[in-house]
């Protein structure tokens, strides 16, 4: 990859559409069908008309309520969600670090998940076993090397992601709540292993509840509201702005 | 998303779909002190169990070749089919926590669990090698056509399991009705009655089956020893192509909508 990594996103719009059989069955479509309905469905707008553009050097914190599109707009950059309406380009080795680790599975082992994490990424097994011992020194978890993930603390776990993260070189970092939960003591190692994370990466995005964090790691912060981009600018205007019309 | 794409998306996941073999292996015999050594024994109890029990409903008059032998043939085979169905068909939806991180093709999930049926078939077989010589096999130059039959039933499985994964997400009752099709199927199929004890009468009926040509070929290269007719290995391709192609139509068609119903 030889671009420089970025970002651009040209009038953006995600729709999703809600039915009213969250799980749907056959027997429900046969019933409705035998009634003579149509499924039913609204439309909801998760963004609107979102133009975006980070360059490398940026990490941009996403604040706004629930439901204003934060997490959409994440899974919209990691390309798992395709756009409704708009363009969007991204260009560089994207990592998804979101709240469900980095695809990780519970029976798996921690050695044997970061393998599986570097293959969802692409990254050959032989390179990812080369580099676990660094990874399990790095997330200080070497005796749980060989131990199932459900044996993990949540703090174990979120350490290893960090650290396998940290391993697979991402140009463009996308993290969802990573910090959500877990004690003081786990928050401080974690964003310690995370600034390392960080520091290394061209491109992060991140999403928190926590304005704390967003203001320690961020240098651009964007205020999503109802789909929107409500304010777009350095985090000391965007987040007082944001409190403010929070409080 | 077309078809090429989509295939193209796969061959470049090749080392995923290696870690994802290694990590089903793993976890199938994690916990048993046996280990490994299950994906031999397991098929080799459940046949033994299989051919004595039947042993005494048909008498060995019925068909060619031995009982045994073609019970082994055809039940692997056919559960290697029914597994790809069964486990594909659930993958997608049981895939959702990986769908909403990576943006995975989607065929990569029941390829997974096909793959890994196959897989199981191959230990079954070595297995069934093992115990071959005692219930009346004989090598014959006919086996040469048995990496013909596995390579279409694969192409058979992987298009039913697309379909059966990309339906299962539509309608989540689907996998019950999954299975009674399936049991229903096998009955269906020549895979307890050899298909050279099957009346004329009813032969002319059971043909309508793409499964009774491609379960065929294995009892025609492994129990009877003789190489499969021109007319079973057309009719077997011909189901297997349209299969695999229908399985990769309905995923390409969905690829990018079946991720907001998960």
């Amino acid at each position: 990859m030889s671009a420089a990594p970025g970002i651009r996103l040209r009038e953006v719009s995600l729709t999703y559409r809600l039915y009213s059989n969250k799980r749907p069955s056959l027997k429900a479509s046969l019933m409705s069908a035998l009634r003579g309905g149509q499924d039913e469905f609204r439309d909801l707008p998760a963004l609107q008309g979102v133009n975006l553009e980070i360059a490398a050097g940026e990490r941009v914190g996403i604040v706004g309520r629930n439901g204003a599109g934060k997490t959409s707009l994440l899974r919209l950059l990691a390309g798992i969600f395709p756009p409704t309406g708009g363009g969007i380009e991204v260009q560089g080795f994207v990592v998804p670090l979101f709240r469900l680790g980095l695809g990780f599975e519970p029976e798996l082992t921690g050695e044997e998940n970061l393998i599986q994490a570097g293959a969802l990424l692409d990254i050959p097994a032989a390179t990812m076993r080369a580099r676990a011992d660094a990874v399990f020194e790095f997330a200080e978890i070497g005796r749980f090397r060989h131990t199932p993930l459900k044996y993990y603390s949540r703090g174990m776990a979120t350490r290893l992601s960090f650290a396998t993260a940290c391993e697979v070189d991402p140009q463009i970092l996308l993290l969802d709540e990573v910090f959500g939960g877990g004690d003081m003591s786990f928050r401080e190692k974690a964003v310690k292993r995370m600034q390392e994370l960080i520091l290394r990466t061209p491109i992060v995005v991140m999403v928190s509840h926590n304005l704390e964090s967003v203001r320690d790691i961020t240098n651009r912060v964007v205020w999503l509201d109802e789909g929107r981009v409500r304010m777009d600018g350095p985090p000391g205007e965007v987040i007082p702005a944001y409190e403010a019309a929070c409080a | 998303m077309r078809i090429r794409e989509q295939v193209g998306a796969i061959l470049r996941r090749r080392v995923l779909i290696g870690a994802f073999l290694s990590v089903d292996l793993r976890l199938k015999y994690r916990r048993s002190s046996l280990g490994f050594l299950w994906s031999l024994l397991n098929p080799l109890l459940m046949l033994t169990v299989m051919a004595a029990a039947f042993s005494f409903v048909f008498d060995r008059g019925s068909g060619q070749g031995s009982f045994a032998l073609h019970l082994f043939a055809c039940l692997l085979p056919w559960q290697a089919l029914t597994g790809s169905v069964e486990q594909g068909g659930r993958s997608l939806v049981r895939g959702e926590n990986l769908l909403l991180q990576y943006p995975l093709p989607k065929l990569l999930l029941p390829l997974r669990r096909t793959l890994f049926a196959f897989v199981e078939y191959f230990f079954a077989l070595l297995a069934l090698g093992l115990v071959a010589g005692f219930i009346g096999f004989r090598p014959s130059w006919a086996l040469l056509w048995l990496p013909v039959g596995v390579l279409l039933l694969f192409l058979f499985a992987l298009g039913l399991a697309s379909v059966a994964a990309v339906v299962t997400v539509y309608f989540r009752d689907a996998v019950h009705l999954l299975g009674v099709t399936l049991r229903a199927w096998f009955y269906l199929t020549p895979v307890i009655i050899p298909y050279t004890a099957l009346p004329d009468s009813v032969r002319r009926w059971a043909e309508l089956n793409p499964a009774y040509h491609l379960i065929k070929i294995f009892d025609d290269v492994i129990n009877l020893g003789v190489a499969p007719d021109a007319r079973t290995l057309l009719i077997s391709a011909a189901c297997a192509l349209s299969m695999l192609f229908l399985g990769l139509w309905v995923v390409a068609k969905y690829e990018h909508k079946l991720v907001f119903r998960l």
